[in-house]
């Protein structure tokens, strides 16, 4: 029972209420901070001049490699055919594991690679700031019991999409607008000719990151329908968030199969969002909308047997 | 969903075998009510006894456990067709802090259909009459408890519904606010059904058409205010001499008589008006006894019939 | 009564004023300090430590100037003041002092940071580009959410008080 007029104003109000309130300034406002931090903590070694672009990308590639290949073999996996104390940056150089190399120079070398850090920085980062911006969704009017003036005029299921709705779509902007102040100034930056370059990767890297915020967006807004104080629906998720990937990896020394938890969220597959084989980028898309359309499924369960 | 055929002629609601719980806690017992179209409608109980717990039921913000409410001919009252229908003043809700009081009442109305020049005109038309068209910009934030409950009320009735379920609406008002908030419910009444639960039993008695009264979760009356006090109905009479015992001893054996209560100059006088003739051949009989006793009322009221029929059904009644 | 039905959001701005008063106001203290030096070295006074007074020379030999110092930290500090005069306003409601002497604030905070990338030699600002990109949108957010979201509130306000 979803009325897309009611969907269209809850997503509204919530998008000029999040503007109006401290939390939502807050979010806003960190959210920005964070992201151009983060892409000046990429851009400044090369702006200072410490190392040569070449020495850089040779450096950026090699931690690239190193976290890509932490998150797709996750450094338990054992190689027999390789000896013992062979770490992850040399066993990327070796056959099984060229494809991770080809994918860190494809981000450097191929394409901008100041861009590309700073969206794998993002990528990493953004999950732990999105909670902030989806945490008050329902649970704040659920808590002061404002949500009893809406149930008389609107469906449970048509507040919950239009709240969902309104908080993606901040946060969509909000990506967009970190990414453009980065691709403004490195085009200012960079030589024009790298700027013809840099538009296409920056639209590629604008759906990965909106990509992968869907879903943590969505467990925001899950969250926020199962927990009725704010600060609890918080710690919630971003103790979620955190915590799957710790605890799979901890989980994972004991029982290999147990590292699949990090599958519960987006952390297991949100790097092929930046793969270079299509397949691959097609099927964590489909991932991550199958998480989103799981958190607010649930979401509505919960919501719509909630006592209000 | 809808089953607006199953409409009986003249009823909003009708309850059936309705209970709710709480845990362990059980809020609502086996409760069957009617509710008409139009008119005012009092719930009354103790604290805790469910008048909340009921309410939050018809207005759907509780799901439905044991039983069926239909609300104005749909089975359930989160049905779609519902929307708008049914107008609620929460007794807790609070309005948003950080947006002004006209944005939120148009945010509303646009959820209830309303659109541009119509909705501002509304809202604006609706704060007027509770008395609220000064605060119209400001933020819920500063309103007083009073202005907070007379806010309550202008949500309720924004969209002109056809049921407005007002829990406590004049708690904490001044007399003239109160009353003001009477007055409109007696205008909606017209053409809506309004259900009100107050504790403020002597207000609800001018005010209401019907009452059920609710204790522990049972709805242990219900009807018009006159079906539901007729064994109660009770007079103040003052006079001008002492009372003296012989006296009351003599008006006890009065046929029409129930009960007599008395102190100093005061009688309180329960009288049994399901005789032939009625609360006026009681009160004559009455009338008639005094004067022959040389002690005429100097002043009779008839008040607080309600409270003490509550009083006693909620077996609170700690008098006579 | 409650105390306020001042929204949240303005009462972050305020924070953020404050914030950003504090920041420019040291980079203030910074600009007119450094500009103290330069016309020292300048004027042949050899002073501090040699690695100091080689990278003041760097700097003149970079076209920089003690006026350019002096000029930027005079808008810094104008900046400073509206930021620091705009919350009170802020939290007032103030149309004047909050609305406009908070977006003449900002006006000026986006002036100071724009005239340090344009004036400043890249060994001066050493390399932190993005960092006062980032400065940047703190005054341009600052006066879209006083023109665009709290412009009623402010104007609401001043009808109560007028």
């Amino acid at each position: 029972m979803i009325q897309f007029r009611h969907v269209l104003l809850h997503a509204q109000k919530l998008i000029i209420h999040s503007l109006r309130t401290g939390s939502g300034v807050a979010f806003i406002f960190l959210t920005i901070l964070i992201g151009l931090s983060l892409a000046n903590l990429s851009i400044t070694p090369v702006e200072l001049g410490f190392t040569t672009a070449e020495e850089f990308s040779e450096s950026a590639s090699k931690a690239i490699g190193f976290a890509l290949a932490t998150a797709s073999l996750r450094m338990g996996v054992e190689d027999e055919n390789l000896p013992p104390d062979t770490d992850i940056l040399s066993r990327m150089e070796s056959g099984d594991l060229i494809d991770l190399g080809m994918w860190a120079r494809y981000l450097i070398l191929d394409n901008p690679m100041l861009l590309s850090i700073t969206v794998l920085l993002l990528g990493v980062v953004l999950p732990l700031i999105l909670p902030l911006g989806s945490f008050t969704a329902i649970s704040s009017d659920v808590q002061h019991r404002t949500v009893r003036y809406l149930l008389p005029r609107t469906s449970r299921l048509s507040l919950l999409v239009g709240r969902w709705l309104g908080t993606l779509f901040l946060s969509w902007v909000l990506i967009l607008l970190l990414l453009f102040s980065v691709v403004v100034y490195l085009s200012i930056m960079l030589p024009p000719e790298a700027t013809e370059s840099m538009v296409p990767w920056a639209g590629r890297c604008l759906f990965s990151l909106c990509c992968l915020a869907t879903p943590y967006v969505s467990l925001g807004v899950l969250c926020s329908a199962v927990f009725r104080v704010p600060m609890v629906a918080l710690l919630a998720a971003v103790g979620a968030t955190v915590g799957t990937p710790l605890l799979s990896l901890s989980l994972q020394e004991a029982w290999d199969p147990l590292g699949n938890l990090l599958y519960l969220l987006p952390w297991g597959y949100s790097h092929e969002l930046l793969s270079p084989d299509g397949d691959k980028v097609f099927t964590a898309v489909a991932y991550s909308l199958g998480h989103s359309l799981l958190f607010m499924t649930l979401a509505a369960w919960r919501f719509r047997r909630a006592d209000l | 969903m809808s089953n607006s055929s199953e409409v009986t002629t003249g009823e909003a609601i009708r309850i059936s075998g309705l209970s709710h719980h709480f845990g362990d806690k059980q809020a609502l017992k086996d409760i069957d009510w009617v509710l008409p179209q139009k008119g005012i409608v009092g719930l009354v109980g103790p604290n805790g006894a469910g008048k909340t717990t009921l309410f939050s039921l018809i207005a759907g913000f509780l799901t439905l456990q044991k039983g069926t409410i239909s609300v104005l001919g749909e089975s359930s009252p989160v049905a779609s067709a519902l929307m708008s229908r049914v107008g609620v003043m929460p007794q807790d809700a609070i309005f948003a802090r950080d947006i002004s009081i006209f944005d939120q009442l148009l945010f509303l109305l646009k959820l209830d259909g309303y659109q541009g020049e119509v909705a501002e005109q509304r809202v604006r038309e609706v704060m007027q009459r509770v008395g609220l068209e000064t605060e119209l910009f400001r933020g819920a934030a500063v309103l007083s408890h009073g202005m907070g409950k007379r806010l309550g009320v202008a949500q309720a009735i924004l969209a002109k519904p056809e049921i407005v379920l007002l829990d406590e609406p004049t708690a904490g008002l001044d007399p003239a606010n109160a009353r003001q908030i009477r007055h409109l419910m007696r205008e909606l009444a017209e053409s809506s059904l309004v259900i009100v639960s107050s504790h403020n039993l002597l207000e609800l008695q001018d005010l209401i058409d019907s009452v059920g009264v609710i204790v522990g979760g049972e709805l242990i009356s219900s009807g018009t205010v006159e079906e539901v006090t007729r064994r109660a109905r009770r007079f103040e009479i003052h006079l001008d001499a002492k009372v003296e015992v012989e006296l009351v001893v003599e008006l006890k054996q009065l046929s029409h008589i129930n009960e007599v209560e008395f102190s100093d100059q005061q009688l309180t006088v329960s009288l049994n008006a399901d005789q032939e003739n009625g609360l006026n051949g009681a009160l004559s009989q009455l009338y008639r006894f005094l004067v022959e006793k040389g002690l005429p009322p100097h002043e009779v009221r008839e008040g607080a019939s309600l409270e003490q029929a509550y009083l006693k059904l909620t077996g609170e009644d700690q008098s006579s | 009564m409650a105390a306020s039905d001042r929204p949240g959001g303005l009462t972050a701005l305020s924070v953020l004023n404050g914030f950003f008063a504090l920041a420019v106001g040291g980079t203030t203290i910074q600009r007119f300090m450094t500009s103290y030096d330069l016309m020292e070295v300048a004027e042949g006074e050899v002073r501090g430590r040699g690695w100091r007074r080689r990278y003041l020379n760097s700097l003149l030999d970079e076209g920089l100037t003690p006026m350019d110092l002096q000029i930027l930290a005079l808008i810094g500090l104008v900046a400073t003041l509206l930021l620091l005069v705009s919350i009170w306003g802020l939290l007032k409601r103030s149309n004047l002092i909050g609305r406009w002497l908070g977006t003449l604030g900002g006006v000026a905070l986006a002036a100071f940071y724009i005239l340090n990338i344009d004036w400043l030699p890249e060994t001066y600002l050493r390399g932190s580009g993005l960092s006062i990109a980032r400065q940047i949108f703190y005054p341009l957010f600052l006066i879209f959410m006083l023109h665009v979201i709290f412009r009623r509130d402010f104007l609401q306000a001043q009808g109560k008080s007028g």
